[in-house]
């Protein structure tokens, strides 16, 4: 993974120093809240229900465990013993105090990690597909250019005041995008030309929210070179002209929506043929020095080892061969599989983890996975490198955690925000609902049944738990001080990218998972086969079908 | 058995009437969240800030209330952020929240914060 | 009135003419921008060395004859208000201005290093905001990962390799 360098760790320490003094000064009253609350936002520091709410950066996702040590650490000594994973790759802690962030961000700082503009009106985590570098239907590995759209955003002054915040995802698998680039302020694809060159595709426009688009291609094809500087473009166009009268009307989606691709197309190309020059070319030094930093592992030469692996899940351990069966995924090293720690225990609220369990899961990085682990936008931890033939002893650690459970892409492994129990912006709790959830469908024969299908749940309408893309999207609603849930169905966030359709009136939380197991009764009765997914027979049949299962037979809770 | 709050709140505040008293009156509170570490601040009646809901100092109207939200804004920012007023109902056992959101505030999450094999004793303040 | 020029503290030697008033004796005159559309040759030949604000959402192509501007103030209405930023960046880089480039309107001291990035060389704080706390802003950052206007090479350029 990417090391400082001397440049990045004063950079970084630099920060650290200068929140310090933002924090001092607003303490004493020389800013006030008002000026103070853009920069705290820029160094992730939210103001939440009942507490201070640290967003931490991880870059794509990748983590080492010196890293995942330290993230326990301060759970432990500044927070409440545990950390939260969030939709875009990051960790949350939920309990700081305002005086003890910038220690934090010093610690932080010593494992080169940061907090910097995980929130706020600037360009945000880049997030990656979270098999990269592993994947057999990689193209290339995208995070050297994860790496490197971090860098040319980490403390960008031109852009360091949008009129709204700007999230980008990167895949280098454009067949099968894990990223969900389609519904990203800006999503890139790397990809090869006829002449077998590499180069970016670039989309705009994508996002959910009030407001849930899907991007559009601004340009197929950028060279290496020019790339920085065609995001630099993107965004002087979004900067100078979308609206910033209105926050729900500030994101790029809306100005792409208002004056249509091809006008921004052209807007974006004139500032470019005006702006770029020849210092801005991103040099192939550059570039090769930042892939250096992503060199394969130090594979051992196995041989092809699925048999073993259809042997586990097949096996007399039922427990282990669930697991292996659901939760590894191919690698395209001979011998080796991705592992999917599932932190969607039933109980626990999804994308939480104690510091014992982050402790352990660093140990276990170290032992099986050359000391890496990556944070899935599902809310989840890859282990990205491990040998089959150590997965039996890699489940059985895990489920002495609690973290062994196989649902991963499963009906329990839903993502949820934390919703009304943290959330100063959501209208309705998110976690109690998802905890009835993974508590009613936990048999596990039922969740292979049911097969791969997502359901996704947003406290409100700002949609951080996605719900706009999940097979079964969930809405909190407020009505009257009570809250509501609205179910959506067929959404999708890859190459199919397509926003659910509300399917009937809002029902009361009491309601809600009687109504999703109903959905997915309808499923098993009117799919063609076992191998129509969830997904596909909603779109087959379309809703109705879905609505008349729920709603038929019972008043409706208008 | 994990099992779940699924009471509606609204439902629960108008339960603490009791047969042969007065029906709840509404009040006004004023809260704000502690600059230093963020919890719910509710001013007292002396105008000093708790933790506790309970102690709130109440106001008969909103109006009455908005002098003390702005002298808070303006004048106590390094004590406490954000601070705006909110209507509660004074009933037989006292005070109550009126919304869920406000319930949260003064009660806490709804859901377990803590894994219990986590090895870590400390229970939230 | 005391303000930022070059990272340090000084008088402001510009003096503000109302849009109908005849221009001061003061030899640096800062006019609106309506007034330098409507009478740009008049105040280029008076012999002074003219300022003009920069409204936020004009653009650089919008002020006619800038190269021949001794100064020109972007105003940033909200210090979340970024598009000064570009303004500021586009003047420098492409219009090649060589004057003296203030930010004026809702500046504060946090915002002061950015702006400098993006080729603002003279700050007007907001009103009651301590112009001797403002002034360490800049040395806060040491190092700026992208081009900057001083410096147009991206870090990737300056590193060593």
């Amino acid at each position: 993974m990417y090391k400082y360098d001397e440049y990045d760790r004063q950079i970084i320490e630099g920060r650290a120093k200068q929140f310090q003094g933002q924090v001092q000064r607003r303490l004493s009253g020389e800013i006030t809240e008002n000026e103070f609350k853009p920069l705290r936002l820029q160094n992730g520091l939210y103001m939440q229900l009942h507490a201070y709410m640290l967003r931490i950066a991880v870059p794509y996702g990748l983590l080492s465990s010196k890293q995942i040590r330290k993230v326990a650490h301060i759970s432990r000594t500044y927070d409440r013993g545990y950390a939260h994973l969030t939709t875009r790759q990051n960790f949350q802690y939920n309990w700081p105090k305002l005086s003890d962030v910038p220690k934090i961000l010093q610690e932080l700082a010593t494992v080169e990690m940061h907090a910097v503009q995980t929130s706020g009106n600037c360009v945000r985590n880049v997030t990656a597909d979270h098999f990269a570098g592993i994947a057999r239907d990689e193209i290339e590995d995208p995070r050297p250019w994860a790496e490197i759209m971090r860098q040319w955003s980490t403390f960008n002054a031109e852009f360091a005041a949008l009129p709204r915040k700007f999230k980008i995802a990167i895949t280098g698998a454009p067949a099968n995008d894990r990223a969900a680039i389609r519904f990203h302020d800006i999503g890139v694809e790397v990809v090869k030309n006829e002449s077998g060159q590499t180069g970016l595709r670039v989309w705009v426009g994508g996002g959910l929210g009030r407001t849930p688009m899907i991007a559009k291609v601004i340009r197929d094809f950028v060279p290496q070179g020019e790339f920085l500087g065609y995001l630099d473009s993107i965004l002087r166009v979004y900067n100078l002209f979308c609206r910033r009268d209105n926050k729900y009307k500030a994101r790029i989606k809306i100005l792409v929506d208002a004056v249509g691709i091809d006008e921004f197309r052209r807007l974006v190309d004139e500032d470019f043929k005006a702006s770029f020059h020849d210092e801005l070319v991103l040099p192939e030094a550059e570039i090769a020095r930042v892939k250096n930093h992503f060199t394969p592992k130090p594979y051992e030469t196995l041989p092809e080892a699925e048999n073993q692996r259809t042997a586990f899940s097949l096996g007399q351990d039922r427990a282990f061969g669930n697991w292996v069966r659901n939760n590894t995924v191919t690698h395209k090293v001979p011998g080796y599989v991705a592992a999917v720690i599932s932190v969607k225990t039933p109980g626990v609220p999804p994308g939480d983890l104690s510091d014992t369990q982050l402790d352990a899961i660093a140990s276990l990085a170290d032992k099986y996975s050359f000391g890496e682990a990556v944070a899935t936008h599902t809310q989840n931890l890859v282990l990205p490198d491990v040998k089959i033939s150590e997965l039996p002893a890699l489940y059985a650690d895990l489920a002495r955690l609690d973290l062994g459970f196989s649902n991963f892409g499963k009906v329990t492994d839903l993502i949820t925000c934390p919703g009304l129990d943290y959330c100063a912006l959501a209208n309705a709790r998110s976690i109690p609902l998802s905890l009835e959830i993974s508590e009613r469908f936990e048999r596990i024969d039922y969740l292979n049944d049911l097969g791969d299908i997502s359901i996704k749940i947003s406290g409100c309408i700002n949609a951080c738990g996605h719900h706009h893309v999940g097979n079964i999207g969930i809405l909190g609603i407020d009505k009257k001080g009570v809250e509501h849930y609205q179910l959506q169905l067929g959404g999708s966030p890859g190459n199919d990218a397509s926003v659910g359709k509300v399917l009937g009136p809002a029902l009361p939380q009491a309601d809600v998972v009687n109504a999703i197991e109903k959905l997915l009764n309808h499923y098993l009765f009117t799919r063609e086969s076992a191998e129509e997914t969830f997904l596909e027979a909603v779109r087959r049949t379309g809703l109705e079908p879905f609505k008349q299962a729920v709603y038929s037979g019972k008043v409706a809770a208008e | 058995m994990y099992s779940i709050n699924i009471i509606s709140f609204r439902h629960e505040a108008l339960a603490t009437i009791l047969p042969g008293m007065s029906k709840p009156v509404t009040q006004y509170i004023v809260t704000a969240n502690f600059t230093d570490d963020g919890a719910v601040a509710y001013r007292r009646a002396d105008g000093s800030w708790t933790r506790v809901f309970a102690e709130s100092g109440t106001f008969a109207t909103l109006d009455d209330a908005k002098p003390a939200v702005s002298h808070a804004d303006s004048k106590e920012q390094r004590l406490v952020c954000d601070p705006y007023a909110i209507d509660v109902e004074l009933g037989a056992q006292g005070l109550a929240p009126l919304t869920a959101r406000e319930r949260i505030r003064a009660y806490g999450p709804t859901i377990p914060m803590r894994r219990p094999d986590s090895g870590m004793n400390k229970t939230p303040a | 009135m005391q303000i930022i020029v070059n990272r340090s503290i000084c008088e402001d030697v510009y003096a503000v003419a109302a849009d109908d008033e005849a221009l001061p004796a003061a030899e640096h005159v800062l006019v609106s921008f309506t007034r330098y559309l409507a009478e740009k040759d008049t105040l280029l030949a008076s012999g002074k060395k003219l300022g003009v604000r920069l409204p936020s959402d004009k653009l650089p192509k919008d002020l006619p004859d800038l190269g021949k501007l001794a100064m020109i103030a972007v105003e940033f209405p909200k210090f979340t208000d970024g598009r000064g930023n570009s303004i500021g960046r586009m003047l420098r880089e492409r219009e090649k201005f060589t004057g003296e480039l203030r930010a004026v309107g809702h500046v504060l001291r946090d915002q002061l290093l950015y702006m400098e990035r993006c080729g603002f060389n003279a700050f007007v704080l907001a009103p009651g905001k301590s112009i001797t706390i403002a002034i360490e802003a800049f040395a806060e950052l040491p190092v700026a990962y992208q081009a900057t206007v001083k410096d147009p090479r991206p870090l990737y350029r300056r590193r060593t390799i």
